[in-house]
């Protein structure tokens, strides 16, 4: 065999280990994950991960580098503090070209700087605040649409009371310590959790993600009236609305309370009027009127709805009856929503027409069991000729039996 | 007693028993024959509902019905008659039509829906199910689910 | 009931009616035993009552739906739109729990008058059979309206064949169409209820009544010195027994539109198989042996209560005494009361099982095993 010349084998040499080292820049066998094990398999599962992100795209560093001087390069960065953290995040999210193939928004920094957090961070440099990694994880970062994402609604009170539920914390900065439990014990948490409703509101539906502020005293009923616009519309028209305007009322929290707000009730006139009504009997006379209307209301369709249920159970005709009751029901929530008014005189006729929804089901249902009771009646007369019948083929057995004596 | 008594006396109580059977007979077949005969044009799988005629109906003009005691808005558009379970997806209440907006609309916490039943706003979290609905012989019917 | 000259004329003349003539004669007028009373009606009874059945189930099959969309609402039309429905569909309820109330009479008239005894021994285990084929009758039909009780119950019920060593689990899913109660389920007991049992029940009937035709009924002579019956004491069947039969026959109609009219069949709510009422229990005519095989470890329970159907049915076997009175017959009679008393207690205490009643203004909770607990006291408010 002829010897190859020296000039080839080392170009193949050096050729080898180019490949080599080329691939040692790929991400799955970069240098880093030798020593950082743990960050690797938080990564690797990450969306960063999925889109084809590696250390180095955040990090810099020499990935070839298999020890500590890997650190050493100019564009090495290693966050230290939180101002840093967000100004990194934002010089990809914040990019819009490049967060375009991804359909992602592009003013998370700046509608984190109007946010308390942001105000907080940027103004005062306080380290303590949330920043962009302590709600969506670090290197284990998931999309919000993934139900292990720190961010998925299911997760945002665990996230957020990571530092909003730590009492010690909160005390710091004269904030209440208890928002977290309160909302867990909430109707709207009960909505999330246990309907598993992902429209109901979590932390972040009210006071915003990255704007996270919580909304002024001008602005309570715009956010509860996103989703209860109806109630919202009818308290615009209302007294109440004007003192809402001049600060004196917080609109939907004054009577509803905020984080553990419970499913409304009747039982909520008896608490809340008198916190500024206590000693205005015209406004309590009101308050009882609104109060009773609804209550009595409520309770009429509760025992129509009884009554016809178990006509319907017994077998009697009660497709009319249920139709009546459904219209009394839409009477009743009607009422409902529209005690946010608090103008007894708009109420009034709903109330009265359910009445008269309810006196029609009342007597049909009445009619029917006359027809019933009929049905007892007729058994006299079928009794009475039965009996007869008996005697008379008595009476003619007793005739056959005597014409056969002889 | 003599012969001519006991045969009157027997066919005086042949008589009445025949006539109590015959009796017993009749009460025993009418109520049959009313049974079987049909309570209602259509039995109980009950298929479809009549609206009206068509020519009752001007553009966007609406009609409430019941089927198996459940109601069902009617409505005329420039395409054709649609109809929509008239229980709103929110809370139950009863909707109605909202001529000015030509929506669907509940009176109770102003929930909207758009012609084609989905909800275009407020509360109320699915679309109003459709019944189908044909025009035949210039009759409106609707049917059920 | 003469046929005119001119017809029976024409039929003379192509078939031999003479044959046909004399059967009916005889038949109509066959003598029986002058001790047939009021406790030998039943028999007839629970025909009748099973002819009620047949008509008024057909009358109701005009209506109904058999699947589980439409079952119950077609029992609601029945009950609610079709003239008289609630009555035919009365008639056929009360008239089911009749006439399993009147097999059951007519079966212990037969035995404490001995009547099973040689040579009816096969008429006894026809009989059987009926009684077997009425409780199941019974049984498929309660499923059909598909309410929440029927559902519950036959998923109950159905659950006891599972129980049977071997071959139970494979009865069961064949009973069942699967593996719970469902549109198969419906389907399966529906043609069981309105097609197979109709035609065996009629052969059994059928068979059982020409039986007793030949060999007429039985009386209180001994087995073996039987007598014919004297033509001049016993009682023509027709007119004079079937007068008697009439005037029962009144009294059932009256307790029968009594019982539909005081006691209505109600709808019930639609069958819902995730939601389980409280306190569900099968039938009153199952009420003795479901509360029997609580007692018992399945298999064993299984076994148990297999007792019973045994017994009746080889009884005439077992008992080779000669006597047919009552009064000369203690161990047979004592075992019969014994056995009633028995299957009553145990219904009893099956109804009042998981049921919280009032005892003397106090009140209290039956047990699974019927053992009462005294509940505490409501504070007064």
């Amino acid at each position: 065999m002829q010897r190859v010349p020296q000039r080839r084998i080392h170009v193949i040499a050096i050729g080898c280990w180019l490949l080599m080292t080329s691939a040692a820049v790929r991400a799955d066998s970069i240098s880093c994950f030798n020593c950082h094990t743990n960050e690797m398999h938080q990564f690797s599962a990450s969306a960063h991960a999925q889109a084809g992100l590696n250390c180095v795209d955040c990090h810099g560093g020499d990935p070839r580098i298999a020890d500590e001087t890997a650190h050493a390069t100019d564009n090495f960065k290693r966050p230290d503090n939180k101002k840093a953290i967000a100004e990194l995040c934002a010089s990809c999210h914040g990019d819009v070209r490049r967060m375009n193939p991804y359909g992602l928004p592009t003013d998370q920094l700046d509608r984190y700087k109007t946010s308390k957090h942001g105000e907080q961070l940027f103004t005062h440099n306080d380290q303590k605040v949330a920043v962009c990694t302590d709600c969506h994880g670090v290197h284990d970062i998931l999309k919000v649409k993934s139900p292990q994402a720190r961010v998925y609604p299911t997760n945002i009170p665990q996230t957020c009371g990571r530092c909003h539920g730590d009492a010690k914390l909160m005390q710091e900065y004269k904030l209440p310590t208890d928002i977290i439990t309160q909302y867990q014990s909430s109707y709207h948490a009960y909505m999330v959790f246990e309907k598993g409703d992902l429209s109901a509101p979590t932390c972040v539906t009210c006071h915003g993600s990255h704007g996270a502020t919580p909304p002024g005293t001008a602005q309570v009923g715009q956010v509860c009236g996103k989703c209860h616009v109806r109630q919202r519309e009818l308290f615009e028209k209302s007294p109440h609305a004007e003192v809402a305007a001049a600060g004196l009322f917080n609109e939907c929290v004054s009577c509803h309370g905020n984080h553990g707000i419970q499913k409304a009730s009747v039982e909520l006139f008896a608490k809340t009027c008198v916190q500024c009504h206590a000693n205005d009997p015209k406004q309590l006379q009101l308050r009882d009127e609104l109060a009773g209307l609804i209550h009595r209301t409520q309770v009429d369709y509760t025992n129509a709805d009884t009554v016809v249920h178990d006509a319907t159970v017994r077998g009697l005709a009660t497709d009319d009856e249920q139709l009546l009751l459904q219209e009394a029901k839409t009477q009743v929530t009607q009422l409902e929503a529209m005690q946010h008014l608090l103008a007894a005189d708009q109420l009034r006729p709903v109330a009265t027409r359910f009445d008269e929804i309810v006196k029609l089901t009342l007597a049909d249902v009445a009619d029917l069991e006359r027809i019933e009771r009929w049905k007892r009646h007729a058994l006299a007369p079928i009794w009475a000729f039965l009996a007869l019948m008996a005697i008379l083929f008595w009476a003619k057995r007793r005739q056959l039996e005597q014409g056969r004596k002889p | 007693m003599n012969e001519e008594q006991r045969i009157s006396r027997r066919t005086f109580l042949d008589w009445l028993l025949a006539g109590g059977l015959l009796t017993w007979a009749v009460a025993f077949v009418a109520p049959v024959i009313s049974y079987v005969w049909p309570a209602q044009r259509r039995g109980p799988s009950i298929q479809t509902v009549s609206a009206g005629k068509a020519d009752e109906f001007a553009d966007w003009q609406t009609k409430m019905v019941a089927i198996a005691g459940q109601p069902v808005i009617v409505v005329r558009t420039p395409q054709g008659f649609r109809a929509f379970s008239a229980i709103c997806t929110h809370l139950g209440c009863i909707v109605g039509w909202d001529a000015a907006r030509r929506l669907i609309a509940c009176p109770c916490h102003a929930g909207f829906f758009d012609i084609n039943g989905r909800p275009v706003a407020g509360p109320p979290p699915r679309p109003l199910s459709e019944h189908a609905v044909a025009v035949v012989n210039g009759e409106v019917l609707v049917k059920s689910a | 009931m003469k046929v005119p000259p001119k017809i029976r004329a024409w039929l003379a003349e192509r078939y031999d009616i003479g044959v046909v003539e004399k059967f009916a004669d005889e038949q109509l007028h066959k003598p029986l035993p002058a001790e047939t009373g009021f406790w030998h009606t039943f028999g007839s009874l629970s025909l009748f009552l099973f002819l009620n059945q047949v008509v008024t189930g057909i009358l109701l099959m005009v209506y109904y739906r058999p699947t589980t969309n439409t079952a119950f609402e077609s029992v609601r039309f029945i009950m609610t739109k079709a003239h008289f429905g609630w009555l035919i569909r009365g008639l056929h309820a009360w008239g089911a729990t009749l006439m399993i109330l009147c097999v059951l009479i007519h079966m212990m008239r037969t035995f404490f008058m001995g009547a099973y005894k040689k040579p009816r021994e096969l008429t006894w285990v026809l009989g059987v059979f009926i009684f077997g084929c009425t409780v199941t009758f019974g049984f498929t039909g309660y499923l059909l309206p598909w309410n929440q009780l029927s559902y519950w119950a036959t998923t109950v019920g159905t659950e006891i064949t599972g129980a049977i060593p071997l071959a139970g689990q494979y009865l069961k899913v064949l009973l069942r169409g699967g593996e719970g109660v469902t549109g198969e389920t419906l389907a399966r007991f529906y043609v069981l209820h309105v097609v197979v049992l109709p035609w065996v029940l009629t052969m059994l009937i059928a068979t059982h009544l020409f039986l007793m035709r030949v060999q007429g009924l039985a009386t209180f002579e001994r087995v073996g010195e039987e007598k014919p019956i004297d033509k001049g004491r016993g009682i023509p069947f027709f007119p004079n027994h079937v007068l008697k039969e009439g005037v029962v026959f009144c009294l059932l109609i009256g307790a029968l539109v009594t019982l539909i009219i005081f006691w209505p069949v109600e709808l019930g709510e639609k069958a819902d198989p995730l939601v389980t009422p409280e306190g569900i229990k099968p039938e009153w005519y199952f009420l003795s042996t479901y509360q029997l095989l609580k007692y018992f470890p399945k298999t064993l329970g299984l076994f148990v209560s297999l007792i019973p159907p045994l017994l009746l049915l080889l009884w005439p076997f077992l008992d080779r005494g000669r006597e047919r009175h009552p009064k000369k017959r203690p161990v047979a009679v004592t075992i019969g009361i014994v056995a009633v008393v028995l299957a009553l207690a145990f219904g009893t205490v099956g109804y009042l099982s998981e049921r919280n009643i009032s005892v003397g203004g106090h009140p209290y909770h039956f047990d699974i095993y019927g053992v009462p607990h005294r509940l505490p006291e409501q504070p007064k408010r």
